[in-house]
């Protein structure tokens, strides 16, 4: 601790009396406490800062944490954080001479690291339990990209302050700045109303956004990856999830960096559901739902944006409401970045090493309308529901037919007791009438036919003769 | 009656199967039919003509990002041009309508953030029809766009309004969910002002407001200025053009990159629409433009997207003038093409001819003081000497040099240097240096 020690040195206090003298010349920006008691004045001083920190609830203790200040400048709230003992990550866009001088003078060990907003991933800073995004939102293109970012690097909550157009009263819009219209500065391109801003942070993929305070065109937020804890005393019985697939490929492959949507079907028995009473998670974070719609009885679709910076590889969603304890887990895999989307293989049949049983299914539903009639809607999944005595199977080890054509398994999970459900899309082209589904798993032969029937909704199409 | 499945020949389908796909777009088929879709073929012909695009568009690439059903990719193909079709998602009806009209379109999915020159190359002629208002990260997209377009690109987008109030300030709507027609993968909804503000911020040279129909604009946006009608003003001089924000000669084109241009032109009462910077073949325009003093000129543009690794000239005229002299700059160089530089010339008659305040040009005599500046012009440096490569000396102290102007008429090229704060006044001698190379010393008195 060499500042310490040097503190009560006349010549150390002369050297920094020196040096705070020149440096009140250079245009501080945050003032800065020195471990002697000192301050280095700058525009902004040391009490409004501590007023604007003390606006978010940043635990007092921070140890075993790490944080990250995004747009540090001179760094007034990176030091706080490190004095709170957090291990702190400095960012900004251009280097400070100010934000070395201090963290010389404090003996601080903040990682200062020169990077744009774009650049922050988890691979070049890692993750961190909270991040500071102060002043930074309205100096970006891109806003929303810019959060998605800061979304991706938080493990717990991020407290963003921005400008601001409004006191909250506005609409959800934003002013678009091309040159210098905002004071007079070219970096500043967007200024939200307070409802924007809101939306935009909820829209990166943060579950939960809480306005801290509006004063004087600033807003702060509190964006939480977490859901509140479930209740207690669960008023509601958990929703049963039966699938969370693309939206685009109705497969429950993803690919990074796409604009892709996952969307849940479930079944829930609570009353008057909506968006805003969801909790998914995927992988323990919460995503805020976009669209919820009641399909019928029971039946709900909801849709959802995947949260930004899922790692490639296997991730778990399941969801509960506010009232409800978590259901089932559904496991949808992200692609590594750049690769095509590969259809999944069906399984060779290796009558060589048949030694089970064939399985035996006990109903095959519509998994849109739970009914045994399909119109060909590019929601319907074929949930085939049946016995086997194979156990620990997984989505490569069943094989499951559409008139003798093997069809992609997008979905397995294992009901328990022997009973397992696959989803599987109808193939494209069929012709209304009935329709035979079977299904074989690793080590055995196929099961009887399962017979389906598909309507012709419109009427259009030739009715086959089974039908007149 | 013929059914899909026994007839896998997609020329010989009935339309009233083909109709079962359910078109947005219609088609018509080259015998003549037509398969009617949501959009008639008046109103897609109507959507199209908003646009000045040529009817023959034999010899260039054209893009059709989000493509649909294809009919505005087809249409190009009609014209001549060899057509990409790009879509977020694959639609079996573009795929049969390509079979039927016997296509050589290219279809490929992808989405429009991940478009590069790499992956595509560049077009001559870019819709963008219908898909702005669909993007979360908008200014991103038409940058993309921008940057693989050599020529126009026709943009149309959902708006807020219909562009007649003049007053507008430029603004967007933000759509959570599904707040707009109940569908959620709307994001933005700008007003006219923002839309072509930012189709202006994204690096095209002009934008051009074609129609509003229907809370839809259609606006034209251009990578190059137009032919200048006469020479009836004088070329501007460029005397320094310099990254706006390490001030040195190098761009990075990942960066929200600023080229600064200074110049002299005799034009009175320039105003930002009236000078047309260039950088490379492309044309950006204006974001600042101020008088530096006397016939001095500063203006800002965005570095144009798309621009390859390399070194490209960057000039700039007004609007009735022959081009200014050019001025190379580097973009994404990399440790090859910095070497690529004219190595320097002899260096051995570097010469102070003029010695000045930086801020009066009272000659030889340079008040100190907040800011003050010494202006030597100096001949002798070789051509590609930069600014970070000069020494300017005041007695035995260095000084940061803050602006070095290419060479004058006469071969001079002025150096701008700062005054260190606390210098004290009297008589002292400043000097120039480039490399081991050193002027005589001048005589300056410091007042």
């Amino acid at each position: 601790m060499p500042v310490d020690r040097a503190a009560g040195n006349p010549t150390f206090s002369d050297l920094v009396q020196q040096q705070v003298a020149l440096l009140s010349t250079k245009g501080w920006y945050h003032s800065i406490e020195l471990p002697d008691g000192q301050v280095i004045q700058g525009m902004i001083g040391i009490d409004a800062l501590k007023g604007r920190l003390a606006a978010f609830p940043i635990p007092a203790d921070l140890t075993g944490k790490r944080v990250l200040d995004v747009g540090a400048w001179t760094g007034w709230c990176s030091f706080e954080m490190e004095r709170r003992s957090a291990e702190v990550v400095a960012v900004d866009c251009v280097e400070f001479e100010e934000f070395r001088e201090a963290h010389r003078m404090i003996g601080s060990r903040v990682d200062y690291r020169i990077l744009d907003v774009d650049e922050l991933t988890p691979a070049t800073v890692g993750l961190f339990d909270y991040v500071l995004f102060f002043g930074v939102l309205y100096h970006l293109r891109n806003p929303l990209l810019g959060l998605e970012k800061i979304c991706a690097l938080t493990k717990d909550t991020a407290f963003v302050e921005s400008f601001v157009i409004d006191d909250g009263a506005a609409p959800c819009t934003m002013e678009f700045y091309e040159t210098n219209e905002l004071g007079g500065q070219i970096d500043n391109w967007f200024g939200p109303s307070v409802q924007c801003a809101a939306a935009l942070c909820r829209a990166a993929g943060f579950a939960r956004v809480k306005l801290e305070y509006v004063s004087e065109r600033r807003a702060g937020f509190t964006c939480h990856r977490l859901w509140e804890p479930p209740a207690l005393h669960p008023m509601e019985p958990a929703p049963l999830l039966y699938s969370a697939v693309n939206n685009r490929t109705n497969d429950i492959e993803f690919h990074p960096s796409k604009d892709e949507y996952i969307c849940l079907y479930f079944r829930s028995a609570a009353p008057d559901l909506t968006r805003e009473r969801l909790r998914v998670e995927i992988d323990g974070y919460g995503a805020p739902v976009l669209v919820l719609v009641h399909l019928r009885g029971e039946e709900w679709q909801a849709n959802l944006r995947v949260p930004p910076g899922l790692a490639a590889g296997p991730h778990e969603v399941r969801l509960r409401t506010a009232e409800s304890p978590f259901g089932n887990t559904f496991r949808i895999e992200m692609q590594v970045p750049g690769a095509p989307a590969q259809p999944s293989e069906g399984l060779a049949p290796r009558p060589d090493s048949i030694t089970a049983a064939p399985p035996v299914i006990y109903e095959v539903r519509n998994g849109m309308t739970d009914s045994d009639v399909f119109y060909g809607h590019r929601n319907e999944y074929v949930c085939c529901r049946f016995r086997t005595v194979e156990s620990a199977l997984d989505r490569d080890s069943v094989v499951l037919e559409i008139d003798e054509a093997g069809q992609p398994v997008l979905f397995l999970t294992d009901l328990g007791n022997g009973c397992w459900q696959t989803n599987s899309r109808l193939p494209a082209g069929i012709e209304p009438g009935p329709h035979r589904v079977r299904v074989r798993t690793l080590h055995s032969p196929f099961s009887d036919p399962h017979v389906i029937r598909l309507e012709s909704e419109s009427g259009a199409g030739p009715r086959p003769a089974a039908a007149s | 009656m013929a059914l899909m499945s026994s007839t896998p020949d997609p020329n010989q389908r009935q339309l009233h199967e083909l109709d079962r796909l359910g078109w947005y777009h219609s088609m018509e088929l080259p015998d003549g039919r037509v398969i009617p879709g949501f959009q008639s073929l008046d109103v897609l012909r109507n959507r199209i003509a908003q646009f000045p695009l040529p009817a023959d568009l034999r010899g260039k690439r054209a893009l059709d990002i989000g493509a649909w059903d294809g009919w505005f990719s087809f249409e190009l193909e009609r014209r001549g041009a060899q057509v990409v079709a790009v879509d977020s998602t694959s639609f079996e009806r573009f795929r049969v309508a390509h079979d039927l009209l016997g296509s050589h379109v290219e279809y490929r999915i992808d989405d429009v953030c991940r478009l590069s020159p790499a992956k595509i190359g560049y077009f001559d002629v870019v819709m963008f029809l219908g898909v702005l208002y669909h993007l979360k990260h908008p200014l991103l997209a038409l940058e993309k766009v921008c940057e693989l377009s050599t020529g126009m690109v026709c943009v149309e987008s959902f708006v807020i309004d219909d562009g007649t109030d003049a007053s507008a300030k430029p603004m967007m709507e933000f759509y959570e969910t599904t707040e707009l027609c109940g569908q959620f993968d709307n994001w933005v909804g700008p007003n006219v002002a923002c839309l072509l503000a930012m189709c202006r911020s994204a690096g095209f040279a002009r934008v051009q407001l074609e129609s509003v129909l229907d809370h839809r604009a259609h606006v034209t946006c251009f990578r190059h200025w137009p032919e200048a009608d006469s020479h009836r003003e004088p070329a501007p001089y460029l005397t320094s053009v310099e990254n706006a924000a390490t001030r040195n000669r190098e761009f990075s084109s990942v960066n929200d990159d600023y080229v600064a241009l200074w110049f002299k032109s005799p034009c009175a009462d320039l105003a930002a629409a009236d000078v047309y910077p260039q950088i490379g073949p492309y044309g950006s325009h204006p974001v600042f433009l101020q008088s530096t003093g006397g016939d001095g000129w500063h203006v800002n543009c965005k570095l144009p997207p798309g621009l390859a690794p390399g070194w490209h000239p960057a000039t700039l005229r007004t609007k009735d003038s022959p081009w200014a002299n050019p001025v190379r700059i580097g973009v994404d160089l990399t440790a090859g093409q910095r070497r690529e530089r004219p190595t320097p010339a002899a260096v051995d008659a570097i010469r102070i001819a003029i010695v000045t305040d930086g801020k009066t040009w009272e000659r030889n005599l340079v008040h100190t003081g907040l800011g003050s500046c010494i202006s030597l012009w100096v001949s002798g440096l070789p051509e590609d000497a930069a600014r970070d490569g000069i020494a300017v000396w005041l007695d035995g102290d260095q000084l940061p040099a803050v602006f070095l102007s290419e060479p004058d008429p006469q071969g001079l090229r002025q150096i701008n240097a700062m005054l260190p704060s606390g210098v004290q006044p009297g008589d002292y001698s400043v000097s120039a240096a480039f490399g081991t190379a050193v002027s005589a010393p001048a005589p300056v008195r410091l007042v």
